[in-house]
């Protein structure tokens, strides 16, 4: 008991963490609806491939945001879809699990467009891909042990991960797939919607000379 | 006079990364209590301006902004648009993307809780806002459930809350249906008449708002053309920009009486001072006349589009269209008409094969191409000339913007965008169905329409448009259908059906007493009238 | 599987207590050792969501979970070698070696196996039954922005899942089927894509004209306590208070390996008798509800 205790805690802590970064951000508003729409579209990806098991283009188009956005709004893009998937699917001991899992995979794209100067090389980022799914299903097969009653014990540990590795392995094979065949399209929506929401306010001078105003004041 | 509620002082401003600007040093001041009609054709700036007085332009959309916005004082310099909220109220185009809450009541208590109020005032707003809107009975119902009309509602309502004292409205008429259109301009008039709101609103047909406007504005390519009461403004539209009269003006134009009238009321008065009872005794009856009837076989053999006893029941359990009978031969021009959710798109998704009818059968005699209610569905290219081919824009007008990403492009701009993709085909089709196509277009734009699909049908394809714009109905179809309940109710000759109805009427038809539908035909009548009269 | 309202006691109640209440289920599940305490509580939600109307969505996400507890009670009992009751050898089977197949490896397995069933029945009546619009309300009282985001973002979810089938239909539309194969799939997923982030942009319009750049934490109300809001904050309080105190008691033990070694079964059928009649006492207030 002590064992799902303990885990809980640190996971809710991570979760914690992860959005008071992405509150002390102060996110405008653009970014804000930037990340509940990706947020969404990873969602809807986890639900439109539902039927094939466990290939899924979430744990890209997290990682991408992730990319292209920055570390704490992936976080929220891979933690909150996570939570809107699972309004879908059915929550339980498994969401925050995938939510730390999933913000984990955002900031790892952070820190991937950090190390690559964002030029986006095309294998080792679906090597990067193909990582960050089976990372993410080692993470969450711990939460099957959360019902193990009782601390588990490594072989416990070591038979959750057993089962679930060919899913794993089905997941990490479909984000390569998904990335090869929509990542660099995917990045270029992005990084055009980021180029358009960034506020170029350059403030021409009028053509024709300003009349001065007699009607209003300046605001004080 | 009090200090101007909303005012422009030399505005230029372009889009980033567009070449020329689509305002051109604009200046504009609205007094506190005016009612403003923004009009223009298509691309002139008209949503622009709307943003720009909200605030969201340019700190929203970037580009180069030169001049200054006061809203209440407020310079939109220094002030985001979250602030210009507390005194302005915005509600854009596409009420789809403008309710962002789960549920209706959430909605509309989101402004005011983001103003800082309690609870209880909060909950006070969310009632008022309600029950100004006739909205009462949906508040705890899903916003992802709500038909167009309702969602318009939703969004309006929740740019009401609160109370603002200058409302800005995109088009805010553009889905909904005859009535619901005119019970929107009667609220908004009701509201600038007993609380003094300020409303600035765009709108493509002015014979619905006119009558409750001070003031019209027209834009043409981003620059004020005419500022000027209705009255002169109508003047001034007979000799400058014809395309933009009402059809009532254009009538007393045609017909060489003046001064045109601003609406139906002051039209009659008009020609009963001048000795001219138009009275209804000489309409056309419509009744059984245009009772609908059976096909026969041999008609549904020939027939372009054929429905057969079709049924169609969502999951949920609502029956959306109740045993529909029809035959369209090729070559027939027919509109479909009817209120908000009576089952029209519905329908032409059926003729279409999107969907499947649960009882009966549709049959078709070739490719059936279909333009769906929104527009923004067939972008799927990253620039305008990439979605259809160069003769296909040119038809609409389009051809200069072939660089443009089709999501910078204005509301009508799009939607013509999309006509073209649709029409764009190597052989003919059988039927052409239009989900509203003439929503967000201006006249001219609508004349042009009218006759390629008079052309198309010409050729023998089957026409089937969609639409809660009577004029427009009766320009293109000669076979008009009402639909209620997803059951048709009236289906006969556009002259029968549109001028026997009170709100499936044309303007022209209310002045003649049905006489007439179209301005130029009324004129006729006018001027056979007036032969008589004196 | 999605939240909807409906005429049941559980729906009645507002979010924190109904939201305590199936989560408190889950927590006893979690920390329940003995069979008799585990069945009891898996037929108490499945009574409860019975109670709710919702009884064919939990069990329909039982029988999703069926297959993933049925492999992990298998693979424990392949890999876990603390039991000492053999009931067959199975011999050498190469990954994990020589395998025993014990009766404690087996019983351990099916607990594990119907603990996690217990689990994901009753956060499935969660999310079901609990009105996720109003815990989010309360998320936003620590939070504006993260609970705003996860607000839109569950709402975005079923309107860009009909903008992706109104693009697929519109390309059908199209005179040329907008290309062949896939390039014409790959250009319906691009504008499902691109149109997504342009709603993204309009949504933000419509969030700063609502005033969402200048929101102060929000403040709510003091909403006045239901009789349904006290029957099941009280309820869940006390199933946690019971689950608490029989691990600490302990009240009905079980200890599968190395021998299994198990308290009595009549105190573990009166702790089971209990948490179902604690569980399932709100949802008979009926008057009004029908
Ligand atoms: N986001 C954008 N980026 C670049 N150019 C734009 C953008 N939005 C509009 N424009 C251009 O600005 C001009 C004015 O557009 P606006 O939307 O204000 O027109 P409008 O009068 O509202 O037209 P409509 O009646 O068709 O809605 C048009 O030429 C349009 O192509
Ligand atoms: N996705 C949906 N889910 C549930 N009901 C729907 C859905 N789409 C349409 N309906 C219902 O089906 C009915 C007919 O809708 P339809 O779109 O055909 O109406 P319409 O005549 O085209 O209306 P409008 O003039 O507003 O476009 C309406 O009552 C509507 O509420
Ligand atoms: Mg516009
Ligand atoms: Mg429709």
């Amino acid at each position: 008991m002590t064992w799902q205790l303990t885990t809980f805690s640190i996971l809710g802590l991570v979760l914690a963490a992860g959005f008071t970064w992405y509150e002390r951000t102060h996110p405008s508003s653009k970014v804000l609806a930037m990340v509940a729409t990706l947020a969404a579209l990873a969602a809807l990806g986890r639900i439109a491939f539902a039927p094939l098991p466990n290939v899924k283009p979430t744990t890209d188009i997290v990682l991408l945001s992730g990319y292209v956005l920055g570390g704490a709004p992936g976080f929220a893009v891979g933690a909150l879809g996570g939570l809107s998937s699972n309004l879908v699917f059915g929550q339980g001991p498994w969401t925050p699990w995938q939510m730390a899992a999933w913000g984990l995979v955002g900031i790892i794209g952070a820190g991937w467009a950090r190390v690559t100067g964002r030029r986006l090389p095309r294998w080792s980022t679906a090597v990067i891909c193909a990582l960050c799914g089976l990372m993410f299903g080692a993470l969450t097969n711990l939460s099957t042990l959360t019902a193990a009653g009782g601390t588990p014990s490594l072989a416990q540990w070591g038979a959750v991960e057993a089962a679930g590795l060919p899913f794993d392995i089905a997941h990490a094979v479909g984000n390569v797939v998904f990335f090869l065949a929509f990542g660099p399209a995917f990045v270029r929506v992005l990084q055009r919607y980021r180029a358009r929401l960034e506020v170029r306010w350059t403030d021409a001078a009028p053509s024709t000379p300003v009349i001065p105003t007699p009607l209003e004041p300046p605001p004080a | 006079m009090s200090a101007p509620v909303l005012e422009l002082e030399r505005v230029t401003y372009t889009y980033a990364g567009a070449e020329v600007p689509s305002l051109r040093d604009v200046s504009l001041s609205v007094a506190e209590g005016e009612f403003v009609v923004l009009a223009g054709r298509s691309a002139g700036g008209k949503s622009t301006m709307l943003r720009a007085a909200s605030g969201l332009v340019p700190h929203f959309h970037g580009g180069t902004f030169a001049g200054h916005v006061r809203v209440g004082g407020l310079d939109t310099r220094e002030h985001g648009p979250a602030e210009v909220a507390r005194i302005a109220g915005s509600l854009f185009q596409d009420p789809e993307s403008q309710v962002v809450l789960t549920t209706v009541r959430a909605e509309l208590a989101f402004p005011l809780e983001n103003r800082g109020h309690g609870p209880a005032a909060v909950a006070r707003g969310v009632e008022e806002a309600a029950l100004a809107l006739g909205i009462a009975p949906l508040l705890d119902r899903a916003t992802t459930e709500l038909s167009g009309g309702e969602l318009q509602r939703v969004a309006l309502g929740a740019a009401l809350a609160g109370r603002p004292r200058l409302v800005l409205l995109d088009e805010p008429t553009s889905q909904l249906d005859p009535v619901a259109g005119d019970e929107l301009i009667w609220l908004l008039r009701r509201l600038n008449e007993e609380w003094g709101t300020t409303i600035v609103l765009a709108e493509h047909r002015l014979e619905r708002c006119l009558p409750a406007a001070d003031r019209v504005v027209v834009l043409a390519d981003g620059a004020i053309a005419c500022d000027a009461p209705p009255p002169e403004f109508l003047a001034w539209a007979a000799g400058a920009s014809p395309e933009l009269q009402t059809p009532v003006a254009r009538m007393f134009h045609g017909a060489g009486i003046t001064p045109p009238p601003t609406g139906v009321k002051e039209a009659r008065r008009a020609l009963r001072a001048r000795g001219i009872d138009l009275d209804a005794e000489g309409a056309l009856d419509a009744g059984d006349t245009t009772a609908p009837r059976h096909p026969k076989r041999r008609e549904r053999r020939a027939a372009a589009l054929a429905f057969d006893g079709v049924w169609h029941e969502r999951r949920g359990g609502a029956t959306v269209l109740r045993g529909v009978d029809l035959a369209v031969a090729p070559g027939e021009r027919v509109a479909l008409m009817g209120r908000n959710g009576a089952g029209k798109s519905t329908m032409l998704r059926h003729a279409a094969g999107l969907m499947a009818p649960t009882r009966g059968k549709v049959t078709t005699n070739g490719r059936v191409a279909l333009l769906l209610q929104d527009p923004n569905d067939y972008l799927l290219h990253e620039h305008v000339g990439e979605e259809a081919s160069a003769t296909a824009l040119a038809a609409v007008g389009l051809e200069h913007l072939v660089d443009r990403h089709p999501h910078d492009l204005s509301g009508g701009q799009r939607q013509r965008l999309a006509l073209a993709i649709v029409l764009d085909s190597p052989g003919p089709a059988a039927v052409i169905g239009l989900d509203e196509p003439t929503r967000g277009m201006d006249r001219a734009a609508k004349a042009t329409l009218a006759d390629r699909l008079n052309a198309f049908a010409a050729g023998g394809t089957a026409v089937i448009v969609a639409t809660h714009d009577p004029e427009f109905a009766a320009e293109v179809a000669d076979r008009v259908i009402l639909l209620a309940d997803g059951r048709p109710i009236a289906d006969g000759p556009a002259t029968s059906v549109l001028a026997g109805g009170w709100y499936f009427a044309t303007e022209t038809a209310r002045v003649t007493g049905g006489r007439a539908l179209l301005p130029d035909a009324g004129a006729a009548v006018l001027r056979a009238q007036e032969v008589v009269a004196p | 599987m999605r939240y909807r309202r409906r005429a049941s006691p559980l729906h009645a109640a507002r979010a924190a207590a109904g939201g305590a209440w199936c989560a408190a289920l889950a927590a006893a599940a979690l920390a329940a050792e003995h069979p008799i305490v585990l069945v009891a509580l898996a037929l108490t939600v499945l009574a409860g969501a019975a109670g709710a109307g919702v009884l064919r969505e939990v069990a329909r996400t039982a029988a999703w979970m069926a297959p993933w507890a049925l492999v992990v009670a298998l693979v424990n009992v392949l890999v876990v070698r603390e039991g000492l009751t053999v009931l067959a050898r199975l011999g050498e089977i190469p990954p994990f070696g020589q395998v025993d197949l014990t009766l404690e490896a087996l019983v351990y397995g099916a607990l594990f196996g119907l603990r996690l069933l217990v689990v994901a029945s009753a956060f499935a009546l969660f999310t079901v039954a609990v009105d996720p619009d109003d815990l989010l309300r309360l998320m936003r009282r620590a939070s504006v922005r993260s609970a705003l985001a996860a607000t839109l973002a569950t709402r975005l979810v079923p309107v860009l899942a009909s903008d992706a089938r109104r693009i697929e239909e519109a390309r059908r539309c199209r005179a040329d089927g907008g290309g062949e194969g896939a390039a014409a799939r790959m250009a319906v997923l691009r504008a499902v894509a691109g149109g997504a982030l342009d709603r993204a942009l309009d949504v933000a319009a419509t969030l700063e004209v609502r005033g969402y750049g200048t929101a102060r934490r929000g403040r709510v109300g003091a909403r006045p306590w239901s009789r349904h809001d006290l029957a099941f904050a009280a309820s869940a309080i006390a199933i946690a208070a019971l689950t608490v105190a029989a691990r600490v008691v302990p009240i009905a033990p079980f200890a599968p390996y190395p021998v299994i070694a198990s308290g009595g079964a009549a105190s573990a059928s009166v702790l089971a008798a209990a948490f179902a009649l604690i569980a399932l006492a709100p949802l008979v207030a009926r008057r009004g509800i029908a």
